[in-house]
């Protein structure tokens, strides 16, 4: 049977030449007017307010992060900083809020503040990890008078958080802006830290924390890697890539390195670091794509902002890294990027455009130690000044973006549709049965 | 009297009402946070008066010495401060010009 698949209606005269076996329902009613734009696209909920400026928070979307705890549940870390004197907002630290997804809409919980020390007044949130479906640990950075790396654990009950005891995981002699760090999860009750050593600007450690109830335990603080000389900060990305065992892709001077960790306890041991890419400029972050193997995604130059890509093999702590290829995202320079795996191919970045600002997706395949980019999306037209971008994967390709627009931290949910499978076989007379949230499968009718 | 807790650099990192000691999770717990420290991790705790000055991580403590300011303190500008300053030089250029 021949017919051809195009949509009705207005807009572009695009045709589908061939028959879509199957697919993956988007988060609302399709119409024939816009399934194809559905296609490899992207669907994008309603971008929503889910932390509005505050005394308590007058800027709550700076280096806010989220991480899913549930299926259409996410947790979200916020900033409760205090701007810089003359603003009488009370210094709290860092705040979290539960938010929940149905379809695409997002319902906010209470917002909670989590850190409550009015002798340190400036924060950076560093992460955002998933112990348990009702457990987070928010790693963060008290800087000012007291420099210390903290984290605090949380637990969750409905839309209800209930923070534990905060700790210095690490505590800094002297006030540091060189502050940076990573964490991930090894399991319910460890985390794995990459985080500066202490009082030394230019050198990484890794340190391994164990979680009871919300109590924090540290181990030993490990050296990773050589010192790297005049750089001054020591940010780093980390992934799990095995069982007991993480991906550390940190700055090294001008470079990018990266190293293999294995844990047993909270002992760190280390493999060889081995260069990466030549050049590093920011935006570093770190995807495992399956065991053993990542990208590393990075912007290369403080002129053009593109994004590189670097997929690394590891053998047991051995490192070799593909080609540094530059991913030229359209015309885009990109400031504040996240990234995560949808499928074991499939990439999916997001970024704001550092030229206007708008928030952006694309959908990334990688095959053959290749990646191919997708066309970008637009999808916020926020013009706000770049800041951290967070995003996870809640459900089946679904996912839950965080970002700035205007003053306040918004969340937004989005669903990819892909073609799984496409013939080339044209089908006449074809009728569209719309679909729903739950439709899977086939669902074009034949009229014959 | 305070708790003064402090590094190995004797830098304080702490001043607290109480001070409890959790060898089950290796926590020092204070006012307002804990401490985690490693097995290998030195702290100093101390019980003495404070003077109203004295700020964690910009004054150091041992007992022979007392509170000295620690010569390896670094202010912190954030960034809304860097700008202000930035905005306020500009401005004196732009005023002083005319």
């Amino acid at each position: 049977m021949i017919g051809e698949v195009k949509k009705s209606g207005g807009g572009s005269a695009d045709v589908v030449n061939g028959i879509i076996e199957q697919y993956k329902a988007s988060t609302s009613t399709i119409d024939a007017n816009t399934f194809v734009e559905f296609v490899n696209n992207t669907n994008m909920g309603t971008d929503t307010t889910i932390v509005a400026p505050t005394t308590d928070a007058p800027a709550p979307y700076n280096n806010a992060r989220a991480t899913q705890i549930d299926t259409n549940k996410v947790f979200v870390a916020y900033d409760t900083s205090s701007p810089s004197s003359g603003i009488s907002a009370v210094t709290k630290g860092v705040g979290g809020v539960v938010c929940t997804i149905n379809n695409s809409t997002i319902t906010v919980g209470e917002k909670t503040i989590l850190h409550s020390y009015s002798s340190i007044n400036t924060y950076k949130i560093f992460d955002v990890i998933k112990l348990d479906t009702d457990k987070v640990f928010v790693l963060y950075g008290g800087i000012k008078t007291t420099s210390a790396l903290l984290g605090i654990v949380c637990t969750i009950s409905g839309l209800t958080i209930t923070k534990g005891t905060f700790v210095a995981i690490v505590t800094y002699g002297s006030s540091s802006t060189n502050m940076n760090a990573a964490a991930v999860a090894l399991s319910s009750t460890k985390v794995f830290v990459s985080h500066r050593t202490y009082n030394s600007n230019y050198t990484l450690s890794g340190t391994v924390c164990t979680v009871s109830g919300t109590t924090i335990s540290t181990g030993s603080a490990t050296s990773l890697g050589p010192s790297a000389g005049s750089t001054s900060s020591t940010p780093s990305s980390v992934s799990l890539i095995d069982t007991n065992k993480v991906f550390v892709a940190h700055r090294y001077g001008d470079n990018l390195n990266g190293l293999v960790c294995t844990v047993s306890g909270t002992t760190i041991s280390t493999g060889s670091d081995t260069q990466l890419a030549a050049t590093y400029y920011a935006n570093l972050k770190v995807v495992t794509l399956e065991t053993n193997k990542v990208v590393v995604l990075h912007s290369s130059d403080s002129t053009n902002k593109y994004t590189n890509s670097i997929i690394c093999n590891v053998s047991d702590t051995t490192i070799t890294p593909d080609t540094d290829t530059t991913i030229i995202l359209g015309t885009d320079s990109v400031s504040y990027m996240d990234s995560i795996l949808l499928e074991a191919d499939t990439l999916f970045i997001t970024y704001k455009n550092s030229s206007n600002y708008y928030l952006m997706g694309v959908i990334c395949k990688i095959s053959s130690g290749t990646i191919v980019v997708g066309t970008g999306s637009i999808l916020v037209s926020s013009t706000e000044t770049a800041v951290t971008v967070s995003v996870s994967l809640i459900d089946n390709n679904k996912l839950f973006i965080s970002h700035r627009f205007g003053n306040n931290l918004n969340g937004i949910v989005g669903s990819i549709i892909s073609v799984i499978q496409e013939s080339t076989t044209k089908i006449d007379g074809l009728t569209k049965t719309e679909c729903t949230t739950s439709t899977a499968g086939d669902v074009w009718v034949l009229d014959v | 009297m305070k708790y003064v807790i402090t590094d190995k650099d004797d830098v304080v990192i702490a001043l607290s009402t109480k001070c409890n000691d959790n060898k089950e999770y290796r926590n020092l717990e204070l006012d307002d946070f804990n401490i985690a420290y490693a097995p290998d991790e030195e702290f100093n705790v101390y019980q003495v008066e404070v003077p109203s000055e004295v700020e964690p991580s910009k004054y150091c403590y041992t007992e022979k010495d007392g509170f000295y300011k620690n010569p390896n303190y670094v202010y912190y500008y954030s960034d809304e401060e860097r700008i202000s300053a930035l905005e306020d030089m500009v401005n004196e250029l732009i005023l002083g010009g005319m």
